[in-house]
Parts: structure tokens; C-alpha cells; sequence
């Protein structure tokens, strides 16, 4: 089964994609509005998954390194460019 | 797959430290870092900075260790005091004097060079050109070859090294672009800046 991914940049103009309308399943609501996409969809799938298991292993970045076979600092780099992206995406959104 | 393989090779041979750092990585450095001081001791080979290497005639076991000592000393201090005022990550110290300590393991195959006789043929050339100045000097094809190869197979083994440490280095501070290299070639002259001035103090204490 393929998995879609959430687009979040136009594929015409590079801007950043909003929700426009959100669908209920179970008894066919559609709501309309304008809404923004939260800051982690921003991320890519990789760095998603990298916070949920940063989540899930109390925030032990120790753990993650014996859990992923890589060193110490490198999963400290993964995370604080993660953060700093973060930072970025933050930034950008108050400038708007 | 044998793409993948070569990858992985190029990762351990100048980048283990996505594997291996703070005090494992540590461990293994200071191990060869003694392990090769042990070798100096009898292959005449000196690490008199941070980034020297002579050969000479070892006159004393405590030189060698000390000069292996003072040259890891010198990088760590330069490195940590360079990274300091550079990197906005709060890194941990150990995993810079790991990964350092790590990637001087490469030493060791220059410590074992010291076996072969480069050295005096180097040495023997520098005593002919000195006192016989202006008259021919004669070495055989095989002896320049020798000095050729030897030459090169030192600049392989200390770029190696080199790449490693900038690597070291560049994981353990999360430095990136011309921060990093400029950084990076800022700490290793101020390492063999330290180095040259912490022996000139040590070798009279240690020739007695």
C-alpha cells in the first residue's frame, strides 16, 4: 500500500500549502476555513520519525544512540539540526 | 550493494565516529597513543608536535610518551578553547578528546615506518650535502626510490590522519561550512603552536 505523504509546499509557486477544508468520515461534515499546518509537518518523514522516537525514548538521546548503532554525537547533531530547522520554519512564520 | 559496501568502507576509514565517541572512542585512542609511544621508543621516531613526525636516535623511554602525550594534549586544548567560540551546540568535552584521541590512531603506522631505514638514507643524504657541499653525492636508483616511496607512503599516512581529525572534530562540535574548516585549520596551528612551546620546557627535564 502506498503511503501518501501530506504535501506541504505548492507544486507551482514553492509556497507553503494551508488546510483549506477538513472532511469528517464517519458522518461526511466538510469544514471550511484557512488553517496552517503545524511546524513538525514541515519536517521530513526522516526527521518525524527521529522526534517520535526521541519521544517515545523519554527524550534519551543516549538510547537512541545504542538503539540506532551510532555514536553519541551524532544523534545529538541529528537532533540540534532538527532544532534549528525548527528555529527557521518559526522565524519564517512570524515574518508572514 | 557493493556500492553500499564501499560507502560504509569510505565511513569507517575517515568517519568512524558516526559509530564510535566519547569514552570508548577514548579508550582505543589512548591505547594507541601509548601503544605507539611504546613503538617510537625503539623505531627512533619522534612525534615532536602536533603535527610532526622526525626520525633521530631515541635517547630516553620517557620522550616518546611524553611527546605523545603533549601532542594529544595540545590538540584537545586547541580544539576545545577554537570550538568553544565557534559552535552555538552544547557539545560534550568527551567526545572531543575521543574522537581526536581516535583519529591519531593512524600514528601508529608511522611509528612502524620508523623501522625501515628511510630515516638514515634521509639522514645520510642531509650529512653528504652538508660536508661534501658542491661535489656529487651518489645513491643508487633503488635508495631514491626507497626515499621516494617513503616520502609518500608519510603524506598518505599524516593526510589521513588529518581528514580524520577534521572529522573528529566536525561531529563532536557540530561545526559546519567555512566555521569548520576555518576553525579546524585555526586549532591545529595553535596545537602545534602549544605542543612546540610545552617541549622545549620538557625535553631539558627529560634529557636531564
Amino acid at each position: 500500500m502506498t503511503i501518501k505523504k501530506l504535501p506541504v509546499i505548492c507544486p507551482s509557486c514553492s509556497g507553503k500549502l494551508k488546510v483549506q477544508s477538513l472532511h469528517c468520515e464517519a458522518c461526511e461534515t466538510t469544514v471550511s476555513g484557512l488553517y496552517s499546518l503545524p511546524i513538525l509537518s514541515n519536517l521530513s518523514n526522516e526527521e518525524q520519525t527521529f522526534i517520535l522516537d526521541f519521544v517515545k525514548n523519554s527524550g534519551s538521546l543516549k538510547t537512541m544512540a545504542q538503539k540506532l548503532g551510532l555514536s553519541y554525537p551524532t544523534v545529538r547533531n541529528r537532533l540540534d539540526d532538527i532544532i534549528e530547522k525548527i528555529r527557521n520554519i518559526e522565524s519564517e512564520e512570524d515574518h508572514h | 550493494m557493493t556500492t553500499e559496501l564501499a560507502a560504509n568502507m569510505k565511513q569507517w576509514l575517515f568517519n568512524p565516529f558516526i559509530y564510535i565517541a566519547g569514552s570508548r572512542a577514548l579508550s582505543i585512542g589512548v591505547i594507541g597513543a601509548l601503544l605507539s609511544a611504546l613503538i617510537n621508543t625503539y623505531s627512533n621516531t619522534h612525534f615532536d608536535g602536533a603535527l610532526d613526525v622526525h626520525f633521530h636516535v631515541q635517547r630516553n623511554i620517557k620522550v616518546p610518551i611524553a611527546e605523545n602525550i603533549i601532542s594529544l594534549l595540545s590538540l584537545w586544548i586547541a580544539f576545545l578553547l577554537i570550538a568553544k567560540f565557534f559552535t552555538k551546540s552544547s557539545f560534550r568535552i568527551i567526545d572531543l578528546f575521543g574522537t581526536v584521541a581516535l583519529a591519531r590512531l593512524p600514528l601508529i603506522l608511522l611509528s612502524l615506518l620508523g623501522f625501515l631505514p628511510f630515516h638514515k638514507l634521509v639522514s645520510d643524504y642531509a650529512k653528504k650535502a652538508i660536508l661534501q657541499s658542491g661535489e656529487s653525492i651518489d645513491f643508487s636508483n633503488l635508495d631514491l626510490s626507497l626515499m621516494a616511496a617513503m616520502g609518500v607512503v608519510t603524506i598518505v599516512i599524516s593526510a589521513w590522519m588529518i581528514a580524520l581529525l577534521y572529522n573528529a572534530y566536525g561531529i563532536s562540535t557540530n561545526l559546519k561550512g567555512t566555521k569548520r574548516w576555518l576553525s579546524f585549520v585555526i586549532g591545529l596551528i595553535v596545537a602545534e603552536i602549544i605542543s612546540k612551546i610545552i617541549l622545549s620546557y620538557t625535553y631539558p627535564i627529560l634529557m636531564g
